[in-house]
């Protein structure tokens, strides 16, 4: 079995180390047998994105992030949304998060067309959303807990066609309104939580590796790791924000 | 009014140092607020004010300028407790209010900057680099930039900056119009080093006016290198640079300086690629001051490092057998690869102890671990690793998923413990890499073992001696 991951943008989209979910993808199919193979797509680059069996896009800063605003819908749109509609899983943190979304409204009012990929829309906050963020989710069909860290400005809301990926316990999440944060639609994970995300919540990780084992082999079942040093990171945050 | 401030502010001084806590930043907030005219009144009093500021480096370096200066024969006051809030910078000036300075050198948080140079307006600035940094505190490292640009913009007429040549977010600002300020370029000749082996995902890496990807014809560590861009932006020609090196490892370099004072050898004390540009920084400064050789000579040959800033220190188990401890602070993915670049060799020999907390002097967001090039560690390394602090666990993963065997990770999070468990397992060398808040605690620790002084008995020390 072997599995080839695309890593969109690593040049420029690489704020808060995520580029961490990435290697956490990687090691956790390498230590099953695995094979895995890495690809970075850069900007300007024409590739056929629905050949690769997962894709991850990281957020960065805000003139990277209007540069890649610019590249996605000019030269990888129809190819994102060809590889979305043949249910490869992807990955999105912050603001490749907001990238895939409808819109980005600015503080001048001033509107920045996303993807349309996730029915949701983010609008400029005044005040930066930052701190350990806690979640439970049910994506894998029982509950359990989400950690991380979250840092933005967005405040993102969803329409009706995606569920948010978890409930906060402990942070603000999408909006600081709503007590939800991320989103789910189809394969595609949209969520604010850096850490980096996967490696500390390997549930997901795993979530994300068997939704792109199935999509190339069928039924899989993947084999069990030793995940007690990610477990015992994982429940020290937990203790940590909910005590 | 401003006398009985500085009255206040000293008692306030004198008390805290009663108490023997570090704090000095509180001092300093109450004079503020008495009287809020305080720092410009303080600062007019010496005749010469250098702010330092940039990522990495600051206190190494403004340490240096400090020594310089004073092996010079100058009086001079710097922070000397790495307090370098405006509030930390008043205290400092309260306390040596009533000496006679000529000069003054500060280090100066980039957030702090633009009230820095508003109040003080030095003379001199020097910018080391900009690295990411603590990223939840100033969001971005455009923004980190963008202040110290506003910063600069307020300098007086006539006043100089330095800045490092080989760091374009740096360099680039000396590149714009700045008719009324000298500027200073240092860095290195491409020739004196090799490329750096350690992968870096610094987002420094694009043309600040074009958003092209630099061309690196030479990479020193990080993003500072010979760079240029197909938009025509490239790295300045610097007029104070090393001209030839000599490597020693772990005991410093022999480096020729070319400047238009002259061409002259240092010999420098620290290893590292970042410390030879904090004494490089330290040297342009001195030159633009007009510090003589001999001074300059004399101080970067007893450069000293500051406590956790690869300081070694001889330390006991507890059945009293002696092990060298190396301790070297590291707070963000450029500053953790450059250690591991320099101690490499030596740390995959012996023993390793990672100490990182998540406090706000640390920077909350923990993230940055995966920025880091541990794979390269993973790779040579082939004995346990201890890690320790607050965040022991998730360095632990981080280590895990880098390559290295889940057995050879020793996960103790108490810090003292982890110490004595890891100059257990030490053959002869201990390397400690703690993040902030994790060195002070390991300096009170090993302070309330009677291994190190605390900073104030040091401070006084140096004060009767000079
Ligand atoms: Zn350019």
């Amino acid at each position: 079995m072997h599995l080839r991951i695309g890593h969109l943008y690593p040049e420029h989209l690489n704020l808060y180390g995520d580029r961490g979910n990435v290697i956490a993808l990687a090691k956790r199919a390498e230590w099953r047998s695995i094979g895995v193979m890495v690809e970075s797509i850069g900007l300007n680059e024409e590739v056929d994105l629905s050949q690769y069996d997962l894709l991850f896009i990281g957020g960065g800063q805000d003139r990277d992030q209007t540069l890649i605003a610019k590249d996605l819908k000019l030269v990888k749109g129809n190819s994102l949304l060809d590889a979305a509609d043949g249910g490869v899983p992807l990955l999105a943190v912050c603001g490749g998060y907001q990238l895939l979304g409808k819109y980005y409204r600015l503080s001048t009012g001033e509107e920045v067309e996303g993807l349309g990929l996730l029915d949701i829309s983010t609008e400029a906050g005044a005040k930066r959303l930052i701190g350990n963020i806690v979640l439970e989710t049910e994506l894998t069909g029982e509950k359990q807990t989400v950690v991380g860290f979250e840092n933005h400005s967005g405040r993102t809301f969803l329409g009706s066609e995606v569920k948010p990926l978890g409930k906060v316990l402990s942070g603000s999440g999408n909006n600081g309104e709503d007590g939800f944060e991320g989103s789910v639609q189809g394969n595609i994970i949209g969520t604010y939580i850096h850490g980096s995300l996967l490696p500390k919540n390997p549930k997901i990780t795993d979530w994300l590796l068997t939704r792109a084992l199935e999509r190339k082999f069928g039924q899989v079942q993947l084999q069990e790791l030793n995940d007690n040093l990610e477990e015992s990171a994982h429940q020290v945050m937990v203790k940590r924000s909910l005590s | 009014m401003r006398f009985i401030a500085v009255l206040i502010g000293k008692a306030l001084i004198f008390l805290v140092r009663l108490t023997g806590r570090g704090g000095s930043n509180w001092p300093g907030k109450v004079v503020r607020k008495l009287f809020p005219g305080i720092l410009p009144y303080l600062s007019l009093k010496v005749e010469k004010n250098i702010l330092v500021t940039g990522t990495n480096g600051k206190t190494t370096t403004n340490k240096a300028i400090y020594s310089m200066l004073t092996q010079a024969g100058f009086n001079a006051m710097y922070n000397n407790t790495g307090a370098n809030l405006i509030t930390g910078i008043t205290t400092a000036y309260v306390e040596k209010y009533g000496q006679k300075n000529e000069f003054a050198t500060l280090e100066v948080d980039e957030a702090n900057m633009v009230m820095a140079v508003r109040e003080i307006q030095p003379q001199v600035v020097l910018v080391t680099n900009f690295f990411r940094d603590q990223l939840d505190r100033y969001g971005e490292l455009g923004k980190t930039v963008q202040l110290v640009k506003e910063g600069l913009s307020l300098l007086p007429e006539g006043s100089t900056i330095v800045l490092n040549a080989d760091d374009p977010l740096t360099a680039q600002l000396g590149m714009q119009e700045i008719d009324k300020l000298r500027v200073v370029f240092y860095g290195l000749q491409s020739n004196v080093l090799r490329n750096t082996a350690f992968a870096d995902v610094s987002d420094a890496r694009h043309c600040l006016q074009c958003g092209e990807s630099y061309v690196y014809e030479k990479n020193f560590y990080a993003h500072l290198g010979h760079y240029h861009c197909s938009c025509g932006f490239r790295r300045p020609e610097p007029t104070v640079f090393v001209s030839r090196l000599e490597d020693r490892g772990s005991s410093g370099f022999l480096a020729e300086i070319t400047s238009p004072q002259g061409i002259f050898t240092v010999d420098i004390p620290l290893p590292g690629v970042y410390n030879l540009y904090n004494l490089l920084a330290a040297i342009a400064v001195a030159l633009t001051v007009d510090v003589p050789l001999a001074g300059i000579k004399e101080a970067v040959r007893g450069t000293g490092a500051a406590f956790g800033r690869m300081e070694r220190l001889l330390l006991g188990t507890q059945d009293g057998i002696t092990k060298e401890t190396l301790i070297s602070l590291v707070k963000n993915p450029a500053g953790f690869n450059a250690v591991m670049e320099t101690l490499l060799e030596e740390i995959v020999e012996d023993q390793l102890l990672i100490v990182v907390n998540d406090l706000d002097a640390d920077g909350r967001d923990i993230s940055w671990f995966w920025d880091v090039d541990f794979e390269t560690l993973a790779q040579k390394a082939s004995n346990e690793i201890v890690v320790s602090g607050l965040r022991a666990q998730d360095m632990a993963v981080r280590l895990k998923y880098a390559g290295i065997p889940e057995e050879r990770l020793v996960v103790v999070p108490e810090i003292e413990k982890a110490l004595d468990i890891s100059l257990e397992k030490a053959k002869s060398r201990l390397y400690i890499l703690p993040s902030y808040t994790a060195m002070l605690k390991l300096q009170d620790v090993l302070r309330k073992r009677g291994q190190v002084q605390g900073y104030w008995k040091t401070e006084k020390k140096r004060m009767r001696s000079a």
